[in-house]
């Protein structure tokens, strides 16, 4: 099967203090179509350098990532912009909505950005009435629960029927039950066959997902390194 | 569908923060208002200081000895005064013709009424020699098209009366002939007529006031001179003072009355143009101050946009769009309050300068609003851009770490 994303031998070097060393050391990781990745690892990992790199965010220092087969080295920043808003579902950490918007216009404001065919306005309101919070389409961010505000963003991520979905510390500062929910509804999602890349401190969550890998010191290894060695 | 282009994102931005946007639109109000209305105030100064040096073709004046104060009012504000010459006036001047170098001599003849059925306010009436003047004869002439006969009046612009209509003065109708245009001057507030009208009403006003209006019976109040071409006025006056203020005769060379109202004129422009520039630094500062404060809160904010796919250059329109948004309210608000401003402070501001003012046309103020209102925009949109253009210039995924 065709990898989604491919990161092939990526690095991405800092300067500390005048002395340089890697938060991302040569990482080659493939996602395929249907795919349900779990990244774990402590603070400083370098999960996040390694997430940002992966939805074209950040470049890195050496290596290649390619995107639905399209490798994004060299590309300028309206090429990556539009890369970003067409094939990557990207949910930010924390409560990362845009306050001044509704929730609607929030969940369709990715469609807005570039040009795009069909119902905007109304696939977001499908998509709000998927995650439960359709009555919510008027109100502002700040007006909502951490786990309500959670799936607007879930459902932000999905306006564009992106190829992957790039979450951050989706379940970070929500109690277990809103959590677990949040796991349910990308395990649903994964399901119907979307693909997904989750970074997460949350290692009760791993059993969603189908694969996870460790990042430590900058490298990334297969399975659960962080409870004994042992795989969820 | 929702409206989500980038000026619906920047309006969204603008309602949802109305403290924020307060200030800023302040900010650039204050600016367009006062541009708005500092350059009408200049323009209408400079508008009427040019038609003061072309409505006084005399090159010096000849008034009663301690008078002078009062034919500054009459000029800039058309404060009605009495006042007149020496009964022999004409004939003295008469003797110098040739030494001072005389061409033209005209005697003009000013009454005040103290109430007209035209007006609630008192008017000066002004009689012209219609054979010697060469002042307001031909502007008249231009307006009427023929000569002022007895019993008409040619009206200024701020007294009330169209042609036909008579208005009654001390107790006599006269027919209005015709009106003038804004002159911007004391000549808005008077009512013209010839000598043979002027001795009439005098004779009425002496009757009605009961008191004589002169000791000698004279009806010149001023003389106006005009000087073969060569001689100079400043020397001109010096020789006639020296030789008639023993006569109560004081001459007054008109170029001095223009300089002087020129350079206040210019003190005035100055004053205004150092007080905008001052206003511009503080607007710019402002609203780079407030945009940049701004940019730094909504750091994350933008970081949000970028990662769902805004590019730079959408994310610097956006931030753009909001600034010209806010320059444009403000704009709009400032030129429409300069304007009312304009129309309800101009005469008190002319009154308290004492300079001659006359407005721009309809045209030119619309031209000066446009212009006004687009330096305010470019200012708005000039202050924010550093700000802007930095935010949209950051890495991703530094942005996003303020999300």
């Amino acid at each position: 099967m065709a990898a989604v994303l491919k990161l092939n031998d990526v690095c991405r070097e800092y300067q500390r203090g005048n002395v340089p060393f890697f938060a991302v050391n040569h990482v080659s990781l493939s996602i395929e179509a249907g795919d349900f990745l779990n990244i774990i690892g402590r603070s400083g990992s370098g999960k996040s350098t390694l997430l940002n790199i992966a939805a074209g965010m950040l470049s890195p220092t050496s290596g290649s990532v390619e995107l639905d087969g399209e490798n994004l080295a060299g590309k300028d920043d309206a090429t990556l912009s539009r890369l970003r808003n067409d094939k990557i579902g990207f949910v930010p950490q924390g409560a990362s909505a845009l306050p001044n918007l509704t929730i609607l216009e929030n969940v369709v404001l990715p469609f807005c950005l570039w040009p795009h065919g069909g119902d905007g306005e109304g696939a977001a309101r499908l998509l709000l009435e998927r995650f439960g919070i359709s009555h919510l389409a008027d109100s502002y961010p700040s007006e909502l629960s951490g786990g309500e505000l959670r799936r607007a963003l879930i459902a932000r991520a999905l306006i564009n029927r992106p190829r992957i979905v790039i979450a951050d510390e989706p379940t970070s500062d929500l109690d277990v039950e809103s959590s677990i929910n949040i796991m349910e509804a990308f395990a649903k999602l994964n399901s119907e066959g979307v693909t997904l890349l989750l970074v997460s401190h949350d290692l009760d969550m791993l059993k969603f997902g189908k694969r996870v890998c460790t990042m430590s010191d900058g490298h990334l290894m297969d399975g659960n390194h962080l409870t004994d060695g042992q795989n969820p | 569908m929702l409206g989500l282009s980038t000026f619906g994102i920047a309006r969204r931005n603008l309602q949802r923060r109305p403290w924020r946007s307060f200030f800023l639109i302040m900010a650039i109000l204050l600016f367009s208002f006062f541009l708005f209305a500092g350059s009408v105030l200049s323009l209408s100064l400079s508008r009427g200081a040019e038609s003061t040096a072309n409505r006084l073709g005399a090159d010096i004046m000849l008034v009663p000895e301690g008078f002078d104060p009062h034919v500054d009012s009459i000029l800039l504000s058309g404060k009605p005064s009495n006042f007149y010459l020496p009964a022999n006036a004409m004939e003295n001047v008469r003797n110098l013709e040739a030494d001072i170098g005389i061409a033209q001599m005209s005697p003009q003849t000013f009454l005040a009424t103290l109430s007209a059925s035209c007006c609630s306010y008192p008017v000066q009436l002004v009689g012209l020699d219609y054979d010697t003047d060469f002042i307001v004869k031909p502007w008249m002439e231009n307006t009427l098209g023929r000569r002022l006969l007895d019993g008409e009046i040619i009206v200024g612009y701020h007294v009330s009366g169209w042609p036909g209509e008579t208005i009654k003065f001390f107790g006599k109708n006269l027919t209005v002939a015709g009106r003038l245009e804004q002159t911007g001057m004391g000549f808005d507030a008077m009512v013209f007529m010839n000598r043979a009208t002027i001795a009439m009403l005098s004779r009425e006003a002496e009757r009605i006031m009961g008191r004589p209006l002169t000791n000698d019976g004279s009806l010149t109040s001023v003389i106006m001179l005009k000087l073969r071409p060569g001689y100079d006025s400043v020397a001109a006056a010096v020789e006639l003072n020296r030789q008639l203020n023993s006569k109560g005769i004081y001459a007054l060379f008109s170029k001095k009355f223009v300089n002087s109202i020129g350079a206040s004129l210019t003190a005035v422009s100055w004053i205004i143009r150092g007080g905008l520039f001052l206003l511009w630094i503080l607007a710019v500062l402002i609203v780079a101050l407030i945009f940049a404060l701004t940019m730094a809160e909504r750091r994350g904010e933008l970081g949000v946009l970028r990662a769902l796919g805004a590019s730079r250059g959408k994310l610097l329109r956006l931030c753009l769009t909001e600034a010209f948004l806010i320059s444009g309210y403000g704009a709009v608000l400032g030129i429409m309050l300069g304007g009312a401003s304009v129309m309800v402070g101009s005469p008190m501001i002319k009154d308290a300068l004492r300079l001659p003012s006359l407005l721009p046309s309809f045209t030119g103020l619309s031209l000066l609003a446009l212009g006004s209102a687009g330096a305010a925009v470019l200012t708005g949109v000039f202050a924010a851009a550093f700000s802007a253009v930095r935010a949209s210039r950051v890495d991703v995924h530094e942005m996003m770490r303020g999300a």
